[in-house]
């Protein structure tokens, strides 16, 4: 085991408090649009930012493929400074990218991935690269949702293997995310026990971790440690190496924890919260991903009242 | 005589099938491990999926592939509404048919993500698949050409878009200039009239000359001359006079008028100015 003192977080040397994260698809309503006069932000984003970007401190945007070329970085430059140009206030900015693919067994080319995440942090000054440990594709082909990697000893070494890699290659450090196991969409392979592998991969590479309260929550409803006995288990999770939290909103349907990212955080998640804070002293960032809002730029009023706890909470955090 | 275990599938593979082949998928949901060609250690690793999750995520993968999904690819519905129209007038099972065409060798030659090789894209993927559908192609004369010309138009459409695709094109319909992308292919004149929505009809089945091009800007498709055929197959070496007296000489014009084809050409984009 490699000891805790070569862990590389990102180069931040104060709480950044309570950030934002978000999924950016082309095309959509909120993202980004290419039109005649070029690439930006939709304007529904802007009238989001216009109300809210005072309360994030950092920003991360989920990437997404603009076309079907072959990727380069410049063909994104225009859509992502039309991004950072609504919030010019921010103390830090991270990309979340989803083609590292950590999980995959496979084989496949990393070059082009490196080169091309290397030239948006270098522009940008990205803080910190996280993505979700899984299979965001299979042999050339996108998986609907990101399936957790394979819970076997040849799929934590693929793991391991792929993640080295991408830390000799990127330029700033990669945060590892603990998977999701949502119902409803989702699945897993093996018998490793989830914070048992996650452990073990933290072990093995060191890197800084990111915990999503939703995906560890989905774990802990997948193996019937619901309600009470939600707290069960957790201290097998890394936490000396937990650089950020992730919290988005979810639902339990039918006793199935689902990760829906509609923005309305659920209590058990701000339980979660306030339970894994005093436990995590390299933490520094806390991301609430994917705000849903109304045209007029403001925050669904179901979303509101845990909203405003776990800004609460956080503030509260960010002083200590 | 049994199997090395060079032979067995490895767990991405498993997986893959798992996920895009009813067939494997059918032997794994009867419990039928020893027909799935995969290790004993593998059989235990399978046990622990939930069923109906695979089942469910199966079926997204379906359903993305004809209507797209929120990413950057539109779904083949919306390049093949013809094609599709007709599955609604037959009796085609749409589900049966694009669990076969998952399943088919030519979706394995798809890839999405270039990553782990470049592959086709769906779109032409799709195509060839149908082509090898006897049901489809025997429903109406007209089936092969409706499949051909959606297949054209949304590969060229999509090469407008993505001057530097990040997949292969594998059918010889696609012809690459200096300049452009294109196709140029023969149809029955009252296709073309149905195709143009024409006020001109072709009344007879001679076949007349019709061109998809994807260049820098622009779709641009509909019938040309013979000539302009001739010198987009030519358009390396149009400034050759060789070239220009075959040209002149096989069409019975002067220098001049096919100069101004020539720069009527360019200023379709169908030609570097």
């Amino acid at each position: 085991m490699k000891t805790k003192d070569t862990i590389k977080f990102p180069n931040i040397s104060k709480k950044l408090g309570l950030g934002m994260g978000m999924d950016l698809p082309w095309g959509q309503e909120v993202g980004f649009v290419s039109t005649n006069h070029g690439d930006s932000i939709t304007p529904k984003m802007k009238i989001f930012f216009n109300s809210y970007k005072d309360e994030f401190n950092y920003l991360f945007f989920a990437f997404q493929p603009k076309n079907r070329n072959f990727l380069k970085a410049e063909e994104y430059f225009e859509g992502y400074d039309s991004l950072f140009a609504e919030v010019p206030n921010i103390e830090a900015r991270a990309f979340h990218q989803t083609i590292l693919n950590m999980g995959a067994m496979e084989d496949y080319q990393k070059d082009q991935i490196i080169d091309f995440t290397n030239k948006i942090v270098e522009r940008y000054d990205i803080k910190w690269i996280v993505e979700d440990l899984g299979l965001w594709s299979i042999k050339g082909k996108s998986v609907p949702f990101p399936l957790p990697p394979y819970l076997t000893d040849e799929g934590l070494q693929a793991c391991i293997d792929n993640i080295n890699v991408y830390k000799e290659g990127i330029n700033v450090p990669i945060s590892v995310e603990f998977p999701g196991f949502t119902e409803g969409t989702n699945f897993f392979i093996g018998s490793m026990n989830g914070f048992d592998f996650f452990q073990k991969l933290v072990e093995e590479t060191n890197v800084p971790v990111t915990l999503d309260i939703g995906h560890i929550l989905s774990y802990q409803w997948l193996i019937g440690n619901t309600h009470e006995k939600m707290f069960d288990g957790l201290e097998k999770l890394p936490f000396d190496n937990c650089f950020e939290f992730h919290l988005s909103g979810c639902q339990i349907i039918k006793g199935k924890f689902r990760d829906l990212h509609h923005g309305i955080l659920l209590d058990e998640q701000i339980d979660l919260l306030e339970y894994l804070l005093p436990k995590c002293p390299n933490l520094k960032a806390i991301t609430y991903e994917d705000p849903q809002y109304t045209d007029e730029g403001i925050l669904i009023p179901k979303s509101q009242k845990n909203y405003q706890r776990m800004k609460e909470i956080v503030s509260k955090w960010e002083k200590q | 005589m049994g199997k090395t275990i060079n032979e067995l599938y490895s767990l991405d593979e498993i997986l893959y099938k798992l996920l895009h082949e009813r067939s494997y998928r059918q032997l794994f949901l009867e419990d039928k491990f020893y027909e799935m060609n995969i290790s004993e250690v593998n059989i235990e690793n399978l046990k622990t999926i939930d069923r109906e999750e695979l089942m469910a995520t199966a079926k997204t993968i379906k359903s993305n592939i004809i209507s797209g999904n929120i990413d950057y690819n539109g779904g083949l519905k919306s390049a093949y509404p013809g094609v599709f129209s007709e599955f609604k007038e037959s009796s085609i099972d749409m589900d049966d048919l694009l669990y076969d065409f998952i399943e088919s060798i030519w979706f394995q030659d798809y890839k999405e993500i270039p990553f782990s090789g470049r592959g086709i894209c769906i779109e032409e993927a799709f195509y060839h698949y149908m082509l090898s559908n006897e049901n489809f192609i025997n429903r109406s004369p007209y089936n092969t050409l409706l499949l051909q010309h959606e297949f054209l138009n949304a590969i060229h459409s999509i090469l407008v878009i993505n001057k530097n695709p990040n997949f292969r094109i594998h059918s010889p319909l696609i012809i690459h200039n200096r300049s452009i992308s294109y196709s140029v292919v023969k149809y029955p004149g009252k296709i073309v009239s149905a195709l143009e929505n024409s006020l001109k009809k072709f009344e007879t089945d001679d076949e007349v000359l019709y061109v998809y091009a994807a260049t820098k800007k622009h779709l641009i498709k509909g019938q040309i001359s013979e000539l302009i055929s001739e010198i987009l197959k030519n358009e390396l070496l149009i400034h050759k006079a060789e070239i220009r007296n075959l040209l002149t000489t096989k069409f019975n014009i002067n220098e001049d008028q096919l100069n101004t084809t020539i720069l009527n050409m360019a200023k379709l984009g169908l030609l570097d100015g």
